[in-house]
Protein backbone atom coordinates (compact mmCIF):
# COMPACT_ATOMS: atom_id res chain seq x y z
CA UNK A 1 0.00 0.00 0.00
CA UNK A 2 1.27 3.46 -0.81
CA UNK A 3 1.89 5.84 2.15
CA UNK A 4 1.32 9.51 3.01
CA UNK A 5 5.28 9.82 3.02
CA UNK A 6 5.60 7.94 -0.46
CA UNK A 7 3.18 10.33 -1.77
CA UNK A 8 4.17 13.40 -0.11
CA UNK A 9 7.68 13.14 0.81
CA UNK A 10 7.12 13.73 4.55
CA UNK A 11 5.57 12.31 7.14
CA UNK A 12 2.10 13.58 8.70
CA UNK A 13 3.55 16.31 10.86
CA UNK A 14 2.29 16.63 14.92
CA UNK A 15 1.46 19.77 16.37
CA UNK A 16 0.03 21.07 19.43
CA UNK A 17 -2.49 22.94 17.80
CA UNK A 18 -3.69 23.76 14.35
CA UNK A 19 -2.03 25.55 11.95
CA UNK A 20 -2.80 29.13 11.30
CA UNK A 21 -3.24 29.13 7.40
CA UNK A 22 -3.32 25.51 5.88
CA UNK A 23 -3.60 25.02 2.46
CA UNK A 24 -6.48 22.64 0.60
CA UNK A 25 -5.02 19.00 0.86
CA UNK A 26 -2.76 19.55 4.08
CA UNK A 27 -2.83 17.00 5.95
CA UNK A 28 -1.62 17.12 10.29
CA UNK A 29 -1.91 15.37 13.74
CA UNK A 30 -3.55 17.66 16.47
CA UNK A 31 -1.44 16.12 19.64
CA UNK A 32 -3.88 18.07 22.24
CA UNK A 33 -7.00 16.53 20.12
CA UNK A 34 -5.64 13.57 19.80
CA UNK A 35 -7.08 13.52 15.96
CA UNK A 36 -6.14 13.37 12.58
CA UNK A 37 -6.84 16.50 10.09
CA UNK A 38 -6.73 17.94 6.71
CA UNK A 39 -8.07 21.33 4.88
CA UNK A 40 -10.43 21.08 2.34
CA UNK A 41 -12.48 23.13 0.48
CA UNK A 42 -16.34 23.62 1.13
CA UNK A 43 -18.86 21.71 -1.40
CA UNK A 44 -21.30 24.00 -1.14
CA UNK A 45 -21.86 27.60 0.45
CA UNK A 46 -23.16 27.69 4.46
CA UNK A 47 -24.82 30.56 6.23
CA UNK A 48 -23.68 30.91 10.04
CA UNK A 49 -25.06 33.86 12.52
CA UNK A 50 -23.34 37.42 13.24
CA UNK A 51 -24.22 40.28 15.52
CA UNK A 52 -27.85 41.04 16.02
CA UNK A 53 -29.04 44.69 14.92
CA UNK A 54 -30.18 47.18 17.75
CA UNK A 55 -33.31 48.16 15.51
CA UNK A 56 -34.90 45.64 13.16
CA UNK A 57 -36.32 46.79 9.91
CA UNK A 58 -36.41 46.19 6.51
CA UNK A 59 -36.75 47.91 3.05
CA UNK A 60 -32.76 49.79 4.12
CA UNK A 61 -29.62 50.53 2.35
CA UNK A 62 -26.73 48.16 2.92
CA UNK A 63 -22.95 48.44 2.21
CA UNK A 64 -19.86 46.85 3.16
CA UNK A 65 -18.61 43.35 4.28
CA UNK A 66 -18.63 40.44 7.08
CA UNK A 67 -16.56 42.72 8.69
CA UNK A 68 -17.27 46.26 8.34
CA UNK A 69 -20.75 47.02 7.27
CA UNK A 70 -23.13 49.34 7.68
CA UNK A 71 -26.92 49.58 7.10
CA UNK A 72 -28.87 52.98 6.94
CA UNK A 73 -32.80 53.70 6.60
CA UNK A 74 -35.92 51.20 6.14
CA UNK A 75 -39.03 50.63 7.91
CA UNK A 76 -39.35 50.21 11.44
CA UNK A 77 -41.39 50.19 14.20
CA UNK A 78 -43.02 52.65 13.84
CA UNK A 79 -42.10 53.89 10.37
CA UNK A 80 -39.51 55.16 8.07
CA UNK A 81 -36.23 55.90 9.76
CA UNK A 82 -32.85 57.24 8.82
CA UNK A 83 -31.18 55.08 11.96
CA UNK A 84 -27.89 54.55 10.59
CA UNK A 85 -26.11 51.47 12.15
CA UNK A 86 -21.90 49.88 11.60
CA UNK A 87 -20.96 46.54 12.34
CA UNK A 88 -17.00 45.47 13.40
CA UNK A 89 -17.60 42.08 12.66
CA UNK A 90 -19.34 40.65 15.52
CA UNK A 91 -21.66 43.70 16.98
CA UNK A 92 -23.90 46.31 15.46
CA UNK A 93 -23.68 50.16 16.77
CA UNK A 94 -25.59 52.96 16.71
CA UNK A 95 -24.17 56.07 14.44
CA UNK A 96 -25.02 59.13 12.61
CA UNK A 97 -29.17 59.20 11.00
CA UNK A 98 -29.18 59.77 7.66
CA UNK A 99 -29.96 63.44 6.74
CA UNK A 100 -33.42 62.48 5.23
CA UNK A 101 -35.10 59.66 6.65
CA UNK A 102 -36.37 57.06 4.02
CA UNK A 103 -36.95 53.37 2.56
CA UNK A 104 -36.84 51.69 -0.03
CA UNK A 105 -33.57 53.16 -0.98
CA UNK A 106 -30.36 51.61 -2.54
CA UNK A 107 -27.10 50.91 -0.97
CA UNK A 108 -23.50 50.77 -2.13
CA UNK A 109 -20.09 51.08 -0.77
CA UNK A 110 -17.09 49.22 0.64
CA UNK A 111 -16.99 49.36 4.13
CA UNK A 112 -18.48 51.08 7.20
CA UNK A 113 -16.50 53.83 6.63
CA UNK A 114 -17.54 54.52 3.20
CA UNK A 115 -20.89 54.06 1.12
CA UNK A 116 -23.86 55.83 -0.34
CA UNK A 117 -27.30 56.04 -0.13
CA UNK A 118 -29.11 56.59 -2.97
CA UNK A 119 -32.86 57.59 -3.39
CA UNK A 120 -35.69 55.72 -2.14
CA UNK A 121 -39.42 56.13 -2.02
CA UNK A 122 -41.28 58.45 -3.25
CA UNK A 123 -39.06 58.51 -6.08
CA UNK A 124 -36.58 60.45 -4.47
CA UNK A 125 -33.30 61.56 -6.27
CA UNK A 126 -31.45 62.49 -3.16
CA UNK A 127 -28.06 60.61 -2.57
CA UNK A 128 -25.57 60.76 0.72
CA UNK A 129 -22.16 59.88 0.76
CA UNK A 130 -21.04 58.19 4.04
CA UNK A 131 -17.15 58.91 5.50
CA UNK A 132 -17.44 56.72 8.25
CA UNK A 133 -18.69 59.62 11.24
CA UNK A 134 -21.39 61.20 9.54
CA UNK A 135 -23.96 61.59 6.05
CA UNK A 136 -23.51 64.43 3.41
CA UNK A 137 -25.63 65.27 0.85
CA UNK A 138 -23.85 65.09 -2.93
CA UNK A 139 -25.52 65.05 -6.34
CA UNK A 140 -28.98 64.42 -7.21
CA UNK A 141 -29.83 60.90 -9.28
CA UNK A 142 -31.03 61.88 -12.73
CA UNK A 143 -34.36 60.49 -12.28
CA UNK A 144 -35.88 60.06 -8.90
CA UNK A 145 -36.99 56.20 -7.72
CA UNK A 146 -36.97 53.86 -5.08
CA UNK A 147 -37.62 50.04 -4.70
CA UNK A 148 -34.29 48.67 -6.11
CA UNK A 149 -30.43 48.19 -4.73
CA UNK A 150 -27.78 50.04 -5.60
CA UNK A 151 -24.21 48.06 -6.23
CA UNK A 152 -20.24 49.51 -6.29
CA UNK A 153 -18.66 51.14 -4.13
CA UNK A 154 -18.86 55.01 -3.29
CA UNK A 155 -16.43 56.29 -6.46
CA UNK A 156 -18.37 53.42 -8.35
CA UNK A 157 -21.58 52.45 -8.24
CA UNK A 158 -24.69 51.61 -10.22
CA UNK A 159 -28.65 52.19 -9.93
CA UNK A 160 -30.50 49.90 -11.87
CA UNK A 161 -34.27 49.58 -12.21
CA UNK A 162 -36.95 50.91 -9.29
CA UNK A 163 -40.38 52.58 -9.89
CA UNK A 164 -41.86 54.76 -10.91
CA UNK A 165 -43.94 53.92 -12.56
CA UNK A 166 -45.60 51.35 -10.11
CA UNK A 167 -44.83 48.32 -12.62
CA UNK A 168 -41.09 49.46 -13.03
CA UNK A 169 -38.40 51.22 -15.09
CA UNK A 170 -35.68 50.17 -17.00
CA UNK A 171 -33.33 53.34 -16.15
CA UNK A 172 -29.93 52.47 -15.01
CA UNK A 173 -27.33 55.21 -13.67
CA UNK A 174 -23.66 55.25 -13.08
CA UNK A 175 -21.99 57.20 -10.05
CA UNK A 176 -18.77 58.25 -10.83
CA UNK A 177 -18.15 59.78 -7.48
CA UNK A 178 -19.30 63.03 -8.23
CA UNK A 179 -22.22 62.94 -9.98
CA UNK A 180 -25.03 60.24 -11.74
CA UNK A 181 -25.08 59.86 -15.19
CA UNK A 182 -27.53 57.54 -17.32
CA UNK A 183 -25.93 54.65 -19.12
CA UNK A 184 -27.69 51.69 -21.05
CA UNK A 185 -31.14 50.47 -19.84
CA UNK A 186 -32.45 46.96 -18.68
CA UNK A 187 -34.04 45.14 -21.08
CA UNK A 188 -36.97 44.16 -18.90
CA UNK A 189 -39.01 46.87 -16.43
CA UNK A 190 -39.00 45.44 -12.93
CA UNK A 191 -38.99 46.83 -8.99
CA UNK A 192 -37.32 45.25 -6.16
CA UNK A 193 -34.84 43.55 -8.24
CA UNK A 194 -31.69 42.38 -6.51
CA UNK A 195 -27.95 43.53 -7.91
CA UNK A 196 -24.65 42.63 -7.34
CA UNK A 197 -20.88 42.75 -9.12
CA UNK A 198 -19.38 45.96 -9.68
CA UNK A 199 -20.40 48.79 -11.88
CA UNK A 200 -18.48 47.12 -14.84
CA UNK A 201 -19.60 43.86 -14.58
CA UNK A 202 -23.02 42.71 -12.43
CA UNK A 203 -26.12 40.55 -12.11
CA UNK A 204 -29.64 40.99 -11.79
CA UNK A 205 -31.97 39.13 -10.93
CA UNK A 206 -35.69 38.49 -10.15
CA UNK A 207 -37.71 41.41 -8.81
CA UNK A 208 -41.72 42.15 -9.54
CA UNK A 209 -43.61 43.25 -12.53
CA UNK A 210 -46.42 44.20 -12.02
CA UNK A 211 -46.20 44.40 -7.90
CA UNK A 212 -47.45 41.13 -6.25
CA UNK A 213 -46.08 39.24 -9.72
CA UNK A 214 -42.47 37.51 -9.31
CA UNK A 215 -40.26 37.46 -11.94
CA UNK A 216 -36.77 35.40 -12.75
CA UNK A 217 -35.50 37.28 -15.42
CA UNK A 218 -31.94 37.73 -15.37
CA UNK A 219 -29.98 39.91 -16.30
CA UNK A 220 -25.78 40.36 -17.19
CA UNK A 221 -24.40 44.14 -17.10
CA UNK A 222 -21.06 44.66 -18.66
CA UNK A 223 -20.16 48.55 -19.17
CA UNK A 224 -18.82 51.86 -18.21
CA UNK A 225 -15.11 50.70 -18.88
CA UNK A 226 -13.86 53.45 -20.72
CA UNK A 227 -14.48 55.36 -17.14
CA UNK A 228 -13.56 52.51 -14.78
CA UNK A 229 -9.85 52.92 -15.61
CA UNK A 230 -10.26 56.35 -13.02
CA UNK A 231 -12.30 54.98 -10.49
CA UNK A 232 -10.31 51.46 -9.71
CA UNK A 233 -11.13 48.87 -7.01
CA UNK A 234 -8.34 48.84 -4.03
CA UNK B 1 -20.39 49.71 -24.39
CA UNK B 2 -22.93 49.87 -21.89
CA UNK B 3 -25.30 46.95 -21.94
CA UNK B 4 -27.62 44.67 -20.44
CA UNK B 5 -28.14 40.94 -22.07
CA UNK B 6 -30.42 38.48 -20.79
CA UNK B 7 -29.27 35.34 -19.58
CA UNK B 8 -30.90 32.31 -17.84
CA UNK B 9 -33.35 32.98 -15.30
CA UNK B 10 -33.76 32.23 -11.35
CA UNK B 11 -34.87 28.60 -10.54
CA UNK B 12 -37.86 30.51 -8.20
CA UNK B 13 -39.61 33.39 -8.90
CA UNK B 14 -39.68 35.01 -5.32
CA UNK B 15 -40.06 38.47 -4.13
CA UNK B 16 -37.85 40.28 -1.92
CA UNK B 17 -34.55 39.18 -3.12
CA UNK B 18 -31.03 40.24 -1.97
CA UNK B 19 -28.07 39.32 -3.51
CA UNK B 20 -23.77 39.74 -3.32
CA UNK B 21 -21.01 38.81 -6.10
CA UNK B 22 -18.11 39.56 -7.22
CA UNK B 23 -19.05 40.38 -11.07
CA UNK B 24 -21.52 39.28 -13.40
CA UNK B 25 -19.58 35.88 -13.38
CA UNK B 26 -20.85 35.00 -9.86
CA UNK B 27 -23.41 36.04 -7.48
CA UNK B 28 -26.03 34.96 -4.31
CA UNK B 29 -29.33 35.93 -4.84
CA UNK B 30 -31.50 34.92 -1.14
CA UNK B 31 -34.69 35.73 -0.14
CA UNK B 32 -37.42 33.96 2.47
CA UNK B 33 -36.91 29.96 1.71
CA UNK B 34 -34.84 30.37 -1.47
CA UNK B 35 -31.15 30.88 -1.89
CA UNK B 36 -29.56 30.51 -5.69
CA UNK B 37 -26.08 30.70 -6.42
CA UNK B 38 -25.01 32.34 -9.88
CA UNK B 39 -21.92 30.85 -11.59
CA UNK B 40 -22.02 32.93 -14.96
CA UNK B 41 -24.50 30.98 -16.89
CA UNK B 42 -27.22 29.38 -14.93
CA UNK B 43 -28.55 29.74 -11.28
CA UNK B 44 -28.15 26.56 -8.48
CA UNK B 45 -30.16 26.23 -5.58
CA UNK B 46 -27.79 26.22 -2.28
CA UNK B 47 -28.39 26.14 1.34
CA UNK B 48 -30.88 28.26 3.18
CA UNK B 49 -30.77 31.35 5.29
CA UNK B 50 -31.15 30.06 8.98
CA UNK B 51 -34.23 33.28 9.36
CA UNK B 52 -36.14 32.96 5.93
CA UNK B 53 -36.55 36.79 5.61
CA UNK B 54 -37.46 39.32 2.39
CA UNK B 55 -36.07 42.67 1.37
CA UNK B 56 -32.89 42.31 4.00
CA UNK B 57 -30.24 44.82 3.32
CA UNK B 58 -27.16 43.66 2.16
CA UNK B 59 -23.00 44.16 2.30
CA UNK B 60 -22.47 45.00 -1.59
CA UNK B 61 -18.82 44.64 -1.57
CA UNK B 62 -17.67 42.91 -4.65
CA UNK B 63 -17.76 39.32 -2.80
CA UNK B 64 -19.18 35.88 -2.59
CA UNK B 65 -18.34 35.76 0.53
CA UNK B 66 -21.35 38.45 1.54
CA UNK B 67 -23.74 39.64 5.11
CA UNK B 68 -27.08 40.12 4.82
CA UNK B 69 -29.21 41.46 7.78
CA UNK B 70 -32.56 42.83 8.97
CA UNK B 71 -35.62 41.99 6.90
CA UNK B 72 -39.12 41.28 7.35
CA UNK B 73 -39.59 38.25 9.18
CA UNK B 74 -39.56 37.07 11.87
CA UNK B 75 -42.70 39.50 12.14
CA UNK B 76 -42.42 43.01 12.66
CA UNK B 77 -38.67 43.08 11.80
CA UNK B 78 -35.89 40.97 11.93
CA UNK B 79 -32.90 42.21 13.70
CA UNK B 80 -30.67 39.19 12.10
CA UNK B 81 -27.61 38.89 10.43
CA UNK B 82 -26.54 35.94 8.81
CA UNK B 83 -22.95 36.01 6.58
CA UNK B 84 -22.23 33.63 3.73
CA UNK B 85 -19.43 31.79 2.47
CA UNK B 86 -19.12 30.62 -0.71
CA UNK B 87 -18.30 26.84 -1.87
CA UNK B 88 -14.65 26.54 -2.31
CA UNK B 89 -13.34 28.44 1.04
CA UNK B 90 -11.21 26.51 3.13
CA UNK B 91 -12.65 24.37 6.17
CA UNK B 92 -10.68 22.26 8.86
CA UNK B 93 -11.76 18.86 9.09
CA UNK B 94 -11.06 16.09 11.15
CA UNK B 95 -10.84 12.53 9.89
CA UNK B 96 -12.62 9.46 11.44
CA UNK B 97 -12.83 6.00 11.28
CA UNK B 98 -16.35 5.40 10.63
Amino acid sequence: MTTYKEINGTNIEAVSSDPANPVEGQVWYNTTDNVLKGQAATAVGAWSTGGALNTGRYYGGGAGSQTTAIFYGGEATPGVVGNTESYNGSAWTEVADLNTARVNLGGAGASNTSALAIGGDPARTITESWNGSSWTEVNDLNTGRGRTSGLGIQTAALFTGGTPPNDGTTINESWNGTSWTEVGDLNSIRTYAAVSGTYTSAITGGGASPPGTNLTITESWNGCLDRSSRFKYS
Amino acid sequence: MDAWTEVADLNTANGGRISFGQDNSNAISATGGNTELWNGSSWTETTDMSVPRFNAGAGETPSTAGIIFGGSSPAPYSTATELFTGAGAGQTRTFTDS
